[in-house]
């Protein structure tokens, strides 16, 4: 019986494909002609590439035999990481950037356990200062440090 | 770290110089911010930086540039119109977003000049016709004779869809029953560039830009949009003169705040700008750039706008000139 | 001779104090820009304008120049350290200096890098001095149709960057083709897959990707590791490259300064471009291809020389004939017309002190940046000797501020954080992300070109076989890829067929 053999080549697959599909779904119109091409003429030739090599690609991590693994990575760091950005993101404008950077370097410390809590205060006054002259000081970023 | 740090104190002195020490006034009381709605670089952008380093000089407070590029401008003068009227932040732009584009775009989120005030125009420059060299056309009447005998083959480059670059040569085309196609190009140097090496008829593009082709020449200068002469090529006709009054076009630069910005304030930036004109170093420095200076104040410069804004509203409606919808 | 007496007066104006300590300056803010993420040599150079209104045209050029040619530079710093591009040339480098940095050659990858990018700058320095004229026209020769070309080439030639093969490297480059789509579409104007956000009509920044592809997807794979990571240990010998890599280095230099050298004269390809195609190249004719990706030093010095040699020759269309090869010269142009100076082949026999002086500073500023770089080396290597759970917030709060510097807006921030996640599911499947990166960048360059020759073609699509400089550069691609590929399979057999 066929099955997945290559999960890699599986998975990369099926995201050109879902990308490809995005991409045809969402196309920017008018696609326009060869001498007048309009915006969604080569997102549109991108879209069918990935769909071709997509398809190949599932075809050929088909066959018989063991099947081998992706990687496996634990989802809390990212979730923290991300997290940690996004919420640097959200806060910088209205909250100033002691505040921001503060949720950030506490989501990002959280990531990776084992952190003294004085070591991450440490990092936290460290980073501050060292963002305040590089950016709000020297490069004149229209930032607030406090709200 | 050391070497780091000797870096970083190079640029700290170097920032430092800009920002002489602040002196007690009742405006401006903090650093004020001027949006420029291109890249670093461009002519908007130098232009922005001579007048944001002498009002920090006069006023006695630092004007700083920030740059808020996208969508032909349109993204920068969205977020000045947007801002809080305190006369902290400010806009400089070019024609294109201000009185060209509202005029060939259907949608847009501010509308001139309802969502702007008026500081002060600052200066004015012509487009130049350049052609390449590899064509055999010396002059304008050339230019359209050629045209005409080749319907099709001439593509003009410009520097972006939707500028006066692109919409100048439409005009021109549709006023003189010509056949031609548009190459959009990101800014006016490549679409220069693209003209001398050949690969593209001609290009509409301010006197600086065209200026270093001329003089190799790789680019023939035939016409100037501008209603004088410009002080860069003294001999090269206007449109004008060469019987087309209608193709004349000046485009400017000139400084905007938002929307019930209190006069006073309004007035204090207009006077400041006007001493940067006054200036004797300024008429030098523009005219390098291959500009004029254009001295319109309030009212005075806002009717000029709506007047360009009408008249590029007609050309675009002339021509059944549209960019799409987003 | 008159290039000596050119040279001669160059260096006269070159090494007055004055000048000296601008190049300095020049070479130092370079540096630091170089090395921290986000803000870019285009950015520093347009801060510092109105500074050089109230200095000599000659040297604020020569500061100006050297921030430019030092941010290049340093740009490797970061990518063999934390497998973090500071500047798009940078990329490439990654793919082996971080590897030579996991295995405690950090110190040395980072001094061959240094050595070569000096080497490159000498021998580049040479060619602008005494061929700028001669060469100054083939900036005109590029067109639409040869553009094209020239970056199929390059996004074809990335399937040799990686060893995830063709299938999935094309698959990656149409993704990064795609992403780079999202924008304003130049030519109608209409945005596309902007998804309702106006931030998004701009386009997606190379400094944001990068900092979400490489930084972010790092630091979140070595949070994840139950294990501590192995701190790079610090030791002095760790510094000084071994003779061995002293020697393996010597004919990557020379190929990457001649295509770096060459591609740099044209406007918009520069040190990117060069950098990777030296590095598929050097990955080409290797006599042991496996060993790339995993530290080899030919995979760090050959694009490294490539990218300096292409930043230095990138100056011969703005000094000659007066045309921005890219945006941080277009800035420089304008710093020089407030000057008063009109740029264009009058500029070298007008003013010849400034023209002669600015070349002479650049083999000086090079060498500066040598003395400068290799005493930052030790101090580098004992920085990553830290505990990476100290280094990571401070990366990340230094990224996270770059990309907000892209357009003062949090927008930015959050797309580093999409690709991110995005860098992870690629990790995931084991991917290499360089395809996709180069392809964001290359994207607006590849699509504009593409419309552009079929609109200058009346709609040929023949277009790119019937120009000859363009059929040229698409044939030479084919061959390289077949002749990859074959001896790729050949040296896989050797190495499955031992004795």
């Amino acid at each position: 019986m066929l099955q997945i053999v290559n999960a890699r080549r599986f998975w990369q697959g099926a995201l050109f494909l879902g990308i490809g599909a995005v991409a045809l779904w969402q196309l920017p119109l008018p696609i326009g002609r060869l001498t007048n091409m309009g915006p969604g003429y080569f997102p549109m030739l991108l879209g069918m590439g990935l769909l071709i090599l997509g398809a190949s690609s599932v075809l050929l991590s088909l066959g018989r035999g063991e099947r081998s693994h992706v990687e496996r990575l634990s989802l809390t760091p990212t979730f923290f990481i991300i997290g940690g950005v996004i919420a640097f993101a959200l806060l910088i404008e209205p909250a100033g950037l002691a505040l921001a950077l503060l949720v950030m370097v506490l989501g990002t410390c959280h990531a990776r356990l084992r952190q003294h809590p004085i070591q991450v205060a440490v990092i936290y006054v460290a980073v501050l200062g060292l963002c305040w002259f590089v950016f709000i000081y020297l490069t004149q970023l229209p930032l607030k440090l406090f709200w | 770290m050391l070497k780091k740090t000797i870096a970083l104190a190079v640029s700290a002195l170097a920032l430092l110089s800009l920002a002489p020490a602040s002196a007690q006034a009742p405006y401006p009381s903090q650093t004020v911010r001027i949006i420029v709605p291109f890249t670093p670089g461009g002519g908007t952008d130098l232009t922005a930086r001579i007048v944001a380093d002498a009002l920090s000089k006069s006023m006695g407070q630092s004007f700083i540039i920030e740059n808020r590029p996208g969508a032909a401008s349109q993204l920068g003068i969205d977020f000045v119109a947007r801002a809080k009227p305190d006369g902290y932040t400010l806009l400089w732009s070019s024609a294109d977003g201000i009185s060209v584009l509202p005029a060939v775009k259907p949608k847009m989120p501010y509308t001139i000049p309802d969502s702007l005030a008026f500081v002060s125009s600052f200066s004015s420059f012509p487009l130049i016709l350049g052609v390449s060299s590899a064509l055999p056309i010396k002059d304008f009447k050339e230019f359209v004779a050629y045209a005409k005998a080749n319907p099709g083959k001439l593509k003009y480059s410009s520097s972006g869809a939707g500028g006066g670059g692109h919409l100048q040569p439409a005009y021109m085309a549709k006023v003189l029953g010509l056949d031609m196609a548009h190459v959009p190009f990101d800014s006016a140097a490549p679409a220069v560039v693209a003209v001398a090496g050949g690969h593209a008829s001609f290009t509409n593009v301010a006197p600086s830009t065209v200026a270093p082709y001329v003089t190799a020449g790789t680019v023939r200068a035939i016409a100037t949009s501008g209603r004088n002469r410009t002080i860069l090529y003294p001999d090269l006709p206007t449109v004008a003169e060469l019987g087309h009054p209608e193709l004349t076009e000046d485009f400017f630069y000139g400084m905007y705040a938002p929307a019930n910005t209190p006069k006073e304030i309004v007035a204090k930036l207009r006077a400041g700008v006007e001493a940067v004109l006054k200036d004797p170093a300024t008429p030098d420095r523009l005219r390098s750039l291959g500009l004029e200076p254009l001295d319109l104040g309030g009212e005075d410069f806002k009717a000029f706008v709506v007047k360009d804004l009408n008249r590029w509203t007609e050309i675009a409606k002339a021509i059944n000139f549209k960019l799409s919808a987003d | 001779m008159e290039l000596l007496a050119n040279l001669t007066m160059g260096f006269q104006v070159a090494l007055t104090p004055q000048n000296l300590l601008f190049c300095l300056a020049g070479a130092t803010v370079g540096t630091a820009v170089g090395v921290l993420p986000g803000i870019g040599p285009v950015t520093t150079i347009a801060m510092l304008i109105p500074l050089t209104f109230h200095m000599p045209a000659v040297g604020s050029l020569i500061m100006l120049a050297g921030i430019y040619y030092g941010a290049n530079h340093a740009g490797a710093t970061t990518s063999i350290m934390l497998n973090m591009p500071g500047e798009p040339s940078a990329v490439v480098v990654c793919l082996d200096g971080y590897p030579m940095a996991k295995k405690g050659r950090a110190g040395a990858a980072l001094a061959m890098s240094a050595i070569a990018s000096f080497a490159a700058g000498c021998v580049a320095f040479l060619i602008v001095a005494s061929l700028a004229p001669a060469l100054s026209h083939l900036a005109l020769l590029f067109g639409p149709a040869e553009y094209f070309a020239t970056i199929v080439m390059a996004l074809v030639m990335t399937s040799i960057l990686t060893d995830d093969g063709l299938l999935t490297t094309l698959g990656l480059c149409m993704i990064g083709l795609l992403l780079g789509a999202i924008g304003t579409d130049l030519t109608t104007g209409d945005s596309r897959y902007s998804f309702g956000f106006t931030a998004l009509s701009d386009g997606i920044d190379f400094v944001a990707v990068a900092v979400g592809l490489y930084a972010l997807t790092e630091i979140i794979e070595y949070s994840s590791t139950d294990t501590v990571r192995q701190n790079i240990l610090f030791s002095f010998r760790g510094l000084i490259p071994s003779r061995d890599e002293l020697r393996s280095s010597i004919s990557p230099i020379i190929r990457g300064t001649g295509i770096g050298s060459l591609l740099g004269i044209f406007p918009g390809t520069g040190p990117m471009l060069s950098s990777f195609i030296a590095y598929a190249m050097e990955k080409r004719i290797a006599r042991d291809p496996q060993r790339f990706g995993k530290g080899a030093i030919e995979g760090v010095v050959g694009p490294e020389s490539a990218a300096n040699a292409a930043a230095i020759t990138h100056f011969i269309p703005m000094l000659t004939l007066g045309i921005p090869a890219g945006a941080a010269m277009a800035i420089m142009l304008g710093a020089l017309q407030i000057q008063g100076i009109a740029p264009g082949p009058t500029v070298m026999t007008n003013h010849p002190a400034l023209f002669w002086g600015v070349i002479a500073s650049m083999w000086i500023g090079n060498l500066m940046l040598l003395v400068l770089n290799l005493p930052l080396i030790g101090v580098w290597v004992r920085l990553l000797g830290m505990p990476f759970q100290v280094l990571y917030p401070p990366i990340i709060a230094f990224s996270c501020l770059g990309v907000y510097s892209i357009h003062n807006a949090s927008f930015d921030i959050y797309i580093a954080a999409a690709c991110g996640v995005l860098g992870i599911v690629l990790r995931i499947m084991g991917c290499n992300p360089a395809p996709l990166i180069l392809a964001i960048i290359l994207e607006p360059m590849l699509e504009q070109n593409f419309r552009r020759s079929l609109i200058l073609s009346n709609g040929d699509p023949l277009v790119f076989l019937t120009n000859p400089a363009s059929l040229g550069i698409l044939v030479f691609t084919v061959v390289v890829l077949v002749y990859f590929k074959a001896r790729r399979r050949h040296v896989i057999k050797a190495v499955e067929e031992p004795a």
